[in-house]
């Protein structure tokens, strides 16, 4: 199972427990990665505040390109931000021939050209479809049984291109959950937008959002919420002290990647495996006794 | 597309513009990757903390210092500037043709 991972700016920064926790997971599943050579940024989720269609279209094709002209596996992008941007360019440049034609009149300025060959995944679609829930279980040395997690899904992952999952109620985040040994809770607002990439210049109205997702988790007995989204992970973990400060609350509950619980179940180290003391709440207080009922104090 | 974002691309389809902030935000996000190809998280934020002057940048910087040192502390702040892309002259010429065909 060869693919290209483009991992994204976040992912070499402010995600980067998900990226160090998602390879060797992967690499347990049998999944093997290569980088797209030179990839540029997808634009993320702000910039149709700060560029026009077309560019961000442009920026997108220039990735696809890249990949189909270096072999032409699926790419997965593990930021949904990311995937949103790609799959969505992808989706109109195969849709649209005019669109197509005018994309790749620039693109031939660099001497690229996209036939529109290349698919574009979310790391979920991926581990679901392709390597599998059996697969999964057969890797869980350390089942996380009793860890009562939000899986949250946010806004940007199955909607409106993530066919991989239902765009309303949304269960293969918690099926994987499940196949670890965890228990996913059942939340209502585990899709709702956190955000994102608009968290800086909108933090109050942001905070808002995310102070209802969370008390929603945590009404709901999680003890840990879980995410595939670099954007959505930092909000909903960095601010939560900010969040108490300006409402008055006292919410603490750990954020980890989805990569990072199953590191923990593959039975990897908590720290060079998992990496989780790169997050700034402290997942270990919950997770460690949970390993530590099944026999496992590592 | 999500909700904020959808909403977003729609109203400026609409004739509406972003709200200040965001739309700062958006543009320096922006010249991030026409600078470099990729963008430099530390470099996008101090930019925008400074984009209305330097001793409103100071105040805004101060504010989040905290969240600056938490993020250095957890490995999860680069410490070395983004290069840029071995593309990026092509990749500037796409984007400012691309410009040029949007003004059409």
């Amino acid at each position: 199972m060869k693919y290209f991972l483009y991992w994204g700016c976040s992912l070499e920064a402010s995600g980067a427990n998900y990226l160090k926790s998602l390879k060797p997971v992967c690499e347990l599943l049998g999944m093997e990665f290569e980088e797209i050579d030179d990839w540029n940024c997808c634009g993320a989720s702000v910039s149709y505040a700060g560029a026009r269609d077309l560019s961000i279209r442009v920026l997108n094709a220039r990735n696809l390109a890249l990949a189909e002209m270096q072999g032409g596996y699926d790419i997965i992008a593990p930021c949904s931000s990311c995937y949103i941007q790609l799959i969505r360019t992808n989706h109109e440049l195969r849709e649209d021939e005019k669109l197509k034609e005018k994309v790749n009149s620039i693109l031939r300025e660099a001497g690229l050209t996209y036939n529109g060959t290349v698919n574009v995944r979310h790391i979920v679609d991926v581990l679901y479809n392709d390597v599998g829930i059996d697969r999964i279980k057969q890797k869980v040395t350390r089942p996380l049984s009793g860890l009562k997690v939000a899986g949250y899904v946010g806004c940007q992952s199955v909607r409106p291109y993530g066919e991989y999952d239902s765009k309303e109620r949304p269960r293969v985040q918690d099926e994987i959950l499940k196949a670890l040994g965890a228990e996913p809770v059942k939340f209502p607002k585990k899709m709702q937008c956190c955000g994102s990439g608009i968290f800086l210049p909108e933090m109050e109205l942001c905070m808002g959002l995310v102070k209802d997702i969370l008390e929603d988790a945590i009404a709901h007995e999680a003890k840990i919420v879980s995410t595939v989204c670099p954007m959505c992970a930092m909000n909903l973990e960095l601010y939560q002290g900010r969040i108490n400060q300006l409402y008055n609350t006292n919410i603490q509950i750990p954020i980890v990647y989805l990569t990072q619980l199953m590191a923990v179940a593959f039975g990897l180290d908590l720290k060079e495996g998992a990496f989780l003391h790169m997050n700034y709440i402290p997942p270990e207080y919950v997770i460690k006794p949970i390993l530590m009922q099944g026999g496992d104090s590592k | 597309m999500d909700i904020m974002h959808g909403l977003a691309h729609y109203a400026i389809k609409m004739g509406k513009i972003s709200r200040k902030n965001t739309a700062t935000f958006g543009q320096e996000f922006w010249k991030q990757i026409y600078k470099r190809g990729r963008v430099d998280e530390k470099d996008l934020s101090r930019r925008y903390f400074f984009s209305d002057g330097i001793v409103q940048g100071i105040k805004n910087a101060l504010s989040m210092a905290d969240m600056g040192i938490i993020m250095l502390l957890h490995g999860r702040m680069k410490l070395l500037p983004e290069k840029p892309i071995k593309g990026i002259k092509q990749l500037r010429i796409m984007l400012d043709k691309a410009e040029q065909e949007s003004r059409r």
